[in-house]
Order: structure tokens, then C-alpha cells, then sequence
């Protein structure tokens, strides 16, 4: 385990009581976007900025304190890392990574708006689709701020969304579009992310 | 009619081990049933080609593949069941109790089991075509044996044993306008009803979204194939060399032709470009109109049912999309519609006793009839298929397209393709179920 990957843990592991399991892979995307690289007392930084984005202002005192008694613990004893390997530039996940890089390359098929509504599209269906709770809420947060990282999913979920995907670009594009938009974005993946085409080809 | 009707009252009288004692069918005969029978054979060639090329290419494969085995399912339970419901000995008039898996007999017995193998084939196959696309292979090989093995042959029982009931009211279907077509058609609209529309068919306001086949020239090279085996489906229901044969082939021709016109003429009326795949559909529907009355109207009216025939492809293509109901080859109008119209047109255009309206209530009973039983059988069959052995396919496999689901194979692995799944993306997917 890496420190930047123990530290993410500990911080999902102070969070915890205070967030609910939406805002806590939030919150850890913050601090790895904005304190991880920081010094070592940018803890506190980070507790404002938590407090004021969740609303936890009240437990602010609390809240730093778990931070600080979490970074201690052992780590038999941490939360899983919400982000997993994926944040890193060498991932360990390549089928989360290149089911992100097919959505982003699905995205930028389209106009802004046209993104936004494939996406609304894509959340409103996470809800029919009878996901587990953790897996919907990764992704609920993801569809959300899909620059971040998706947290590592199971490759046969992904599939399933990416085909629960095709489904919603086939009713919204019809089948002949569905089928080039799924086209171009896999190409691009493949062209861009040479080292994603076995994962590639699992989600396929 | 008189002649198939008296060999099989001949067939039923006797019992199958004294049949070898009595052959009706000359030497003549049995030649040209066979090339007849191998005429008809030769359809389903052309129903594949036709469908193959109306689907789209990551489909191109299974489509080819269901006709290619509901043909050998069909033909393997019509000898087993369906020939003894339909042509075995018959005191109620709705069941045949005897002849089935014949082994013994003689080759009277012999020709006509071989010529109505492959007609029971061409029922079958007909529903291959609508259900393309989405529709899993085994629950359509399913769907296919009890065609031919049940839902067929009872009504081919009731139209052509000469005991049937229908039969013996006077109903005319002289090659199978309604006994095959209409059947055939009928199970392909209850068929596409059970397995729903391809996805994103259509859109949210319920229009339909055009989905082109991939390749035309397979549409038209398929109804060339279709139209030429015609000359069998038609000419071979004489059941011997027969002079009769010029006048139902010429009628044949020319149904033909003018159903192709009246398809163009429809579009031309509407303001609408004349498309080929309508073209083609509309002398099929040509054909299977005259299929019924070919052997008992004079050219002229052959024409006519020809014409109004392919006529009705257009709007009846138009009814079923407006009611999102998915027919990939327009399977419904042109046989099941069509099917109708010429079994009536047999009926008013029965030639020296034009319009009776006495023969045309026993057509429109029998029309009436093989859309209860046909429609209604199938729709209960296709429900409890996709029940059972399932019948969708899903949305995994329409994804990837049924070529690579279902057969781990590529109708087309080095041309470029619009989708995803050519020889690199499938040659190792997994696709185990």
C-alpha cells in the first residue's frame, strides 16, 4: 500500500461519522486533488474547507480530531480507499480507468448540453438499474465531477453499465448512431491508451 | 386440387405397408415434383439472402443461420408429427391419426412427403425474417419445430387433407396462399409482438427510426431466388406433369410482376420514393397472392390479384409501424396480408363463376380461420418460449449483435465496419452463456 493511498483511507476513515457514504468519496477526491501534495499541516486547510463544503461547520473540533486518530491507526483497522488505485497514474484498475475513458469519450461526442443530458440520462437509469448502494453512489458522485476518479468497480458491473449505456443512446439516438458513438469512443481509447486494450475489451 | 385430393384420400384408405401396391404418381410425375420440390427448396436460399440483407451486418450471420436450421428442425418434426396431423388418416376432419415418421410406403408416399417437407420449411421460415435481429436462437429453433410440427399442419390438415373441414366446405388454397403464407405470416405478427421492437427502434414520441439492411443486392438477388422457386411452390402443386402447369406459372409471372408494380405505384401515389426493398416485397406479395387462385383464374385476374397484392405492402408496413410492432423484412404484410387478399381473390375470381358470393364466405371463413388458429397458437407458443428457453435476446447480445453472441462468429471479419465488433474486438470476447 502507498502512503498517498494509506493517507486516503484514513481520511475516509475520520470522515466517516460525519459524511454520509455520498460525500465521503467526495471529500477524499478533495484532499487528493488539493492537500495530498500539500505540507503536513494542511490538515487543518482541509478540515475548513470539509466543514464549509458538507455544512459541518458545528463539528469542525470533532471532525479534525477523527482525522488525526485515524491517520494513527493500523491499517487492518482504515475504511477501503474510495478512489482506489485509479488515482494514481499507474493504475491497477484498468477496467474502471477505461470505462471512465469510454465515458469521457462518449461525452465528448456531443455538445455541452447534449453531454449533460446523456449523463441526467445515465443517473436516472442508475436508479432503475438495481445497482448496489456503494456502486451507485460512486457512480452518482462520478456522472457529477467526471473529471475526478471512479473509485474501482468490478469489471462485470462495468460492462453492464456500459451496455445499460448503449440501451440509453440506442432509445435516445437510435440503434445505428448508438452503434458509431460506442464505435468512436472505443477507438479513441484504443488509439490514446494503447496499454487499456485488454481491459478495453472486457467491458466490451 | 381434384388429383391431390384423390391421392390422398388413396394414401389415408390404405394401410402404409399396401401403399408400395398402388403408386398413382407416374415416372413423369415423381420427376417433376422433385425439381419442384428442389425448386422450393431453393427459397430458403432466397428468404436468406432477403433477410440476411435487410439486417444489418453484425447480424447478417444468425439470420442466415435460422433459416439455414429452422429448414432442418422443420423438416426433421414434419416427418416425425407434422405430415401425419396434416395428411394422415382424418374421420374427424381437424386431426390426420396415422402416418407419422412414415418408414414404409411407396413413392407416392414418398413424393409428397418430400414436397411438403418443403413447404412446412417455407411456413416456418417466413417468421425468421420479422423476428430478426433480437430474437435468441434457441427459442426461435424452438418456435420453428412446433411451426412445422403442430401449428402448420393442423390447418394444413383442415385446408388440404382431403377430410379436412374446410376442405370439404370447398375452400380453395391451391398452393398455400393461406395455408402456408398467411400461417406463416400470422406467427411472425405474433412473434414480433412476444419479442418486442429491436432497441431505440423507436423514439420516445413512438416514431419509427429507419435501421437499413446492410447489403440490397442480397434483398434482391433473395427475391429473384424466391420468385424463381415460385415456379415450384406453384407449378408443383399440380402433383404431376400437368398441361395446367403453363397457365399457373404465366400466372405466377405475372402476379409477380404486377405486385412489384403496384408496390411502386403505391409509392409514387404517396408522393414517396420507389425503394427497392418495397419493390421486391411487393412482387413477393404478388406471389403469395396468387398462390391461392393461380390454378383457377385467367391471367387477367391473376394480374389484378398481383397488382392489389403488392399494393398493400406500403400501407401494411405503415399499420404495423404505427401500432410499434418491428417487422425487419415486412414479413406480416407480404404474406399474412397478402396471403388473405389472394385467398379471397381465388374465391371472386374463380374462373366460368366469377364473384360467388357463397365461395367467397367459405374464403373469408377460412382467411378468418387461420388467423385464429395461426395468430393465437403462435402467440401462446412465443410466450411460453420466452418463458421457458427465452426468447429476447439481450441487451448485451443486440449490442455486440447476435453474429458474435450467439455463433462466436463474423459475416463480415476484414471489411470495415460502423460498429464496434469486428475480427480484433471479437475474436476472444467472452461469450460463454
Amino acid at each position: 500500500m502507498t502512503p498517498d493511498e494509506r493517507h486516503r483511507r484514513a481520511i475516509a476513515t475520520g470522515l466517516s461519522p460525519y459524511l454520509d457514504s455520498r460525500q465521503v468519496p467526495e471529500a477524499v477526491a478533495l484532499w487528493q486533488r488539493e492537500y495530498a501534495h500539500r505540507s503536513r499541516f494542511s490538515l487543518q486547510g482541509y478540515v475548513s474547507h470539509v466543514s464549509r463544503l458538507f455544512d459541518v461547520g458545528g463539528r469542525r473540533h470533532d471532525l479534525h480530531l477523527s482525522l488525526v486518530q485515524a491517520m494513527t491507526l493500523p491499517d487492518r483497522e482504515l475504511r477501503p480507499d474510495p478512489l482506489g488505485d485509479t488515482a494514481g497514474p499507474s493504475s491497477a484498475h484498468p477496467c474502471t480507468t477505461a470505462f471512465q475513458l469510454v465515458m469521457r469519450a462518449l461525452w465528448d461526442q456531443f455538445d455541452p448540453p447534449q453531454a449533460n443530458q446523456v449523463r441526467l440520462d445515465q443517473l436516472t437509469d442508475l436508479r432503475r438499474a438495481g445497482v448496489d448502494r456503494d456502486l451507485r453512489e460512486a457512480l452518482e458522485y462520478w456522472f457529477n465531477h467526471a473529471d475526478g476518479e471512479l473509485s474501482p468497480q468490478d469489471k462485470q458491473k462495468l460492462r453492464r453499465l456500459l451496455n445499460r449505456t448503449y440501451v440509453l443512446l440506442c432509445e435516445r439516438f437510435g440503434p445505428v448512431r448508438a452503434d458509431r458513438l460506442l464505435k468512436a469512443a472505443a477507438d479513441r481509447v484504443r488509439r490514446d491508451h494503447s496499454g487499456l486494450e485488454q481491459a478495453l475489451h472486457a467491458l466490451l | 386440387m381434384e388429383r391431390r385430393a384423390a391421392l390422398l384420400l388413396t394414401l389415408i384408405a390404405l394401410p402404409a405397408a399396401g401403399l408400395a401396391d398402388t403408386p398413382e404418381y407416374s415416372a413423369n410425375d415423381v420427376v417433376w415434383i422433385a425439381i419442384a420440390a428442389a425448386l422450393v427448396f431453393l427459397m430458403q436460399a432466397g428468404f436468406a439472402l432477403l433477410e440476411s440483407g435487410l439486417s444489418r451486418t453484425k447480424n447478417a450471420i444468425n439470420v442466415v443461420m435460422k433459416n439455414y436450421m429452422d429448414l432442418c428442425v422443420g423438416t426433421l418434426m414434419f416427418w416425425a408429427l407434422g405430415f401425419g396431423l396434416m395428411f394422415g388418416a382424418n374421420p374427424s376432419g381437424w386431426i390426420g391419426q396415422d402416418l407419422f415418421a412414415p418408414n414404409q410406403g411407396n413413392s407416392d408416399l414418398w413424393t409428397l412427403l418430400l414436397f411438403q417437407l418443403m413447404f412446412a420449411a417455407t411456413a416456418a421460415t417466413i417468421a425468421s425474417g420479422a423476428m430478426a435481429e433480437r430474437t435468441r436462437y434457441l427459442g426461435y429453433l424452438c418456435g420453428a419445430m412446433l411451426i412445422t410440427g403442430l401449428v402448420y399442419p393442423l390447418f394444413g390438415n383442415w385446408a388440404w387433407n382431403g377430410d379436412g373441414w374446410l376442405a370439404r366446405l370447398g375452400f380453395i388454397d391451391f398452393a398455400g396462399s393461406t395455408v402456408v403464407h398467411s400461417v406463416g405470416g400470422w406467427c411472425a405478427l405474433a412473434g414480433i409482438m412476444v419479442v418486442g421492437p429491436r432497441l431505440g427502434r423507436f423514439d420516445g414520441q413512438g416514431k419509427p427510426r429507419e435501421i437499413r439492411g446492410h447489403n440490397l443486392s442480397f434483398v434482391a438477388l433473395g427475391g429473384f431466388l424466391l420468385w424463381f422457386g415460385w415456379f415450384g411452390f406453384n407449378g408443383g402443386s399440380t402433383l404431376g406433369a400437368d398441361v395446367n402447369i403453363a397457365l399457373i406459372n404465366l400466372n405466377t409471372q405475372l402476379a409477380a410482376a404486377a405486385g412489384a408494380l403496384g408496390s411502386a405505384l403505391y409509392r409514387v401515389v404517396t408522393r414517396r420514393p420507389v425503394l427497392l426493398t418495397e419493390t421486391v416485397n411487393g412482387s413477393l406479395a404478388g406471389l403469395v397472392a396468387i398462390t391461392a387462385g393461380c390454378a383457377s383464374m385467367t391471367p387477367g385476374f391473376a394480374v389484378i390479384t398481383g397488382l392489389i397484392g403488392g399494393f398493400l405492402v406500403g400501407p401494411g408496413s405503415r399499420l404495423l409501424l404505427s401500432m410499434k410492432l418491428d417487422d425487419v423484412v415486412g414479413a406480416v404484410p407480404v404474406h399474412a396480408f397478402a396471403g388473405a387478399w389472394g385467398t379471397l381473390a381465388a374465391g371472386l375470381f374463380f374462373q366460368d363463376d366469377l364473384f360467388d358470393p357463397q365461395r367467397a364466405m367459405i374464403q373469408m371463413l377460412g382467411i378468418v380461420t387461420a388467423f385464429a388458429w395461426a395468430f393465437f397458437a403462435a402467440l401462446i407458443m412465443y410466450m411460453i418460449l420466452s418463458l421457458t428457453a427465452g426468447l429476447r435476446a439481450p441487451s448485451q447480445h443486440e449490442q455486440r449483435g447476435l453474429d458474435v453472441s450467439e455463433h462466436a462468429e463474423l459475416g463480415y471479419p476484414e471489411f470495415a465496419q460502423q460498429h464496434l465488433y469486428d475480427a480484433d474486438v471479437a475474436g476472444d470476447l467472452d461469450t460463454r452463456r
